[in-house]
């Protein structure tokens, strides 16, 4: 059963200032309707690594997401637009 | 810290949270223009062999092979500029050089652009369109660090120029 709420700590600094390094994100895992501006927690197209990133646009089915920090953060930029699927959550709080 | 913060440290401690990275680049800091100016100078090169093999006729096995092969190294090296482009659009160039240099972005946005016109194409116009914009960004991106640079002869058989930092 995939549990409805997770706790992520945060590495790294691409989401800097909204979601600082070493912040812990409360994740709601359970079905939302993704919108514009959502901080969402996602599994990385290119490793089996977790992001924290935030949707930038929505296209259909095609999801763009970017770093709050765009100088240092790996993103839609680098590898493209993520689906539906590959979103884990929402963050519903930051701490 | 704040209290809240220092509770769930406690329990990440007991429980082990997983970690979702914000950034999950290293960022290494490494970054060069040179190899999508070699990328760019490859494509130039297949466009040349390529026009060779055509005017022989291309009507041999032989020269369909090498055809094949040209147009298949062409695409590798337009998308290794494509990549090289994004890499120093999406992790090295900040807002601020983009405010500094008004044209950076029109400049990265057109030689992606080229760099898709110069695999479509077997006209050599196209890759040396490509070659220029990528050598503007090669000035731009040095531009960035304060370094002077050259344009000056590359020895491949392009016979075409490189843009080399001043050192």
């Amino acid at each position: 059963m995939k549990f409805p709420i997770k706790i992520y700590r945060v590495a790294e600094r691409s989401m800097e200032p909204s979601v600082e390094e070493g912040a812990y994100v409360v994740v709601n895992c359970n079905y939302w309707r993704p919108a514009r501006g959502d901080v969402v927690v996602l599994k990385d197209p290119e490793s089996s690594a977790v992001l924290v990133k935030r949707i930038s646009s929505i296209s259909g089915s095609r999801i763009f997401v970017i770093g709050d920090n765009r100088a240092l953060s790996r993103d839609s930029r680098n590898f493209g637009e993520v689906g539906r699927r590959d979103l884990i959550g929402k963050a519903m709080l930051v701490i | 810290m704040n209290a809240k913060r220092k509770m769930l440290r406690a329990l990440d401690r007991m429980l082990g949270f997983e970690v979702a990275y914000a950034h999950c680049d290293i960022p290494c800091g490494i970054y060069d223009p040179h190899l999508m100016q070699v990328s760019a100078h490859t494509v130039v090169r297949m466009d040349m062999l390529i026009a060779d093999v055509m005017k022989a006729g291309a009507q041999a096995a032989e020269d369909r092979n090498k055809l094949v092969r040209y147009i298949n190294v062409k695409e590798q090296h337009a998308e290794t500029v494509k990549n090289e482009v994004r890499i120093l659009w999406g992790d090295y160039f900040k807002p601020e050089h983009a405010q500094a240099d008004p044209e950076l972005n029109e400049l990265v946005w057109n030689t992606l652009k080229l760099a898709s016109k110069a695999k479509q194409s077997t006209d050599i116009k196209d890759a040396e369109n490509l070659l220029e914009s990528v050598q503007k960004i090669a000035e731009a991106f040095w531009k960035t660090k304060n370094v002077q640079t050259v344009r000056a002869r590359s020895f491949y058989p392009t016979e075409r120029t490189m843009v080399y930092p001043k050192v």
